[in-house]
């Protein structure tokens, strides 16, 4: 699982906003809203992080049960690979 | 127009604020940055080497043809210039601004859009507004961000050298009726980021993303979903913005 392009958070008013930059970064249609979590998972990824080490990593933080939080990553990655942010 | 290649030919132009030295291969260069040509004292110089074969390209200024241009010299200059005026906190981007009353109104959109239909209305009805640039004007951020002029023209040839407090930006979505609304930063920035000069190099892009971000509290910013053909389509823009 590897970002396609850096990525810059920006604060805009009460929202995370992350913008691709670079080569290519063109291709991606759009920016991406984040929540609090979703900022969380990403940060995660742009430190190299797969998706069971996103997923031990927020087990320590929240109480959800493990499936629970898997399936709220998976989402995630999902979403971002449709949005051509995120390769296999 | 002499095109006398192997010499190099030097002259300073003046954009938003900032003076330019530019070392040419081409002489007729020059003539393309009429009205933007400066005796002053350079703040950094930009010089091309050669550039292969000159692809004709005929340069308007002001609706007139003044001449014909190696394209990849006057546009590699625009690039060169655009990355370095980043920073000078500056940054490029694709619109048309007129001025009216001492404020820029910038009009966003991808192209063919109607952006200069739209400006050219205002000039129609109101006699002091005037194209600051009808393509690619800079934007500089500073305490109140500003609206500069450039050489670098849109079709019909338009800039002036001039910099204005830039007021508002608006982006244009073509619609059946003609209807404007204030949005917020953050539902204006996928369509300001669409149109903004992006660097290759990822430090100058952040840096370019951060000035874009300062427009938020200083910048307003509106929706117009618009019909140039709409007889109302000059009144609803003025009197969301003006009035």
């Amino acid at each position: 699982m590897k970002l396609k392009y850096t990525l810059e958070f920006v604060e805009m008013g009460n929202e995370i906003v992350a913008v691709p930059l670079g080569k290519n970064s063109e291709e991606v249609k759009g920016i991406l809203k984040l929540n609090k979590e979703g900022l969380e998972i990403l940060k995660m990824m742009t430190a190299h992080f797969e998706s069971e080490d996103i997923i031990d990593a927020l087990s320590l933080k929240y109480d959800n049960d493990r499936n629970e939080l898997k399936r709220y990553v998976d989402e995630i990655v999902e979403t971002l690979q449709n949005a051509g942010i995120v390769e296999e | 127009m002499n095109m006398a290649l192997g010499e190099s030919y030097t002259f300073c132009i003046e954009i938003a604020g900032y003076v330019i030295e530019i070392v040419s291969n081409y002489k007729f260069s020059k003539d393309l940055f009429s009205g933007f040509l400066t005796d002053k004292k350079s703040d950094f110089r930009i010089e091309l080497g050669n550039r292969g074969s000159i692809i004709k390209n005929i340069i308007y200024r002001n609706g007139q043809m003044i001449g014909q241009t190696g394209t990849l010299d006057f546009t590699e200059m625009h690039r060169i210039v655009s990355e370095s005026l980043i920073e000078y906190r500056c940054f490029l981007m694709h619109g048309a601004v007129i001025a009216l009353h001492g404020n820029a109104y910038m009009f966003t959109a991808k192209s063919g859009t109607g952006k200069t239909t739209h400006i050219n209305k205002w000039l129609a009805n109101c006699k002091d507004a005037y194209i600051v640039d009808d393509d690619k004007p800079y934007i500089k951020i500073d305490e109140v961000p500003m609206a500069c002029g450039a050489p670098w023209t849109g079709k019909e040839g338009k800039s002036a050298n001039s910099i204005v407090p830039l007021k508002a930006i608006v982006i244009l979505q073509r619609s059946e009726e003609n209807s404007i609304n204030s949005i917020s930063f953050l539902d204006a920035f996928p369509y300001l980021y669409q149109q903004i000069y992006k660097p290759g190099e990822i430090s100058k892009m952040k840096k370019t993303l951060q000035m874009l971000c300062e427009l938020e509290e200083k910048v307003s910013f509106y929706l117009f979903r618009i019909n140039n053909y709409k007889d109302d389509c000059f009144r609803v823009a003025y009197e969301a913005l003006i009035v």
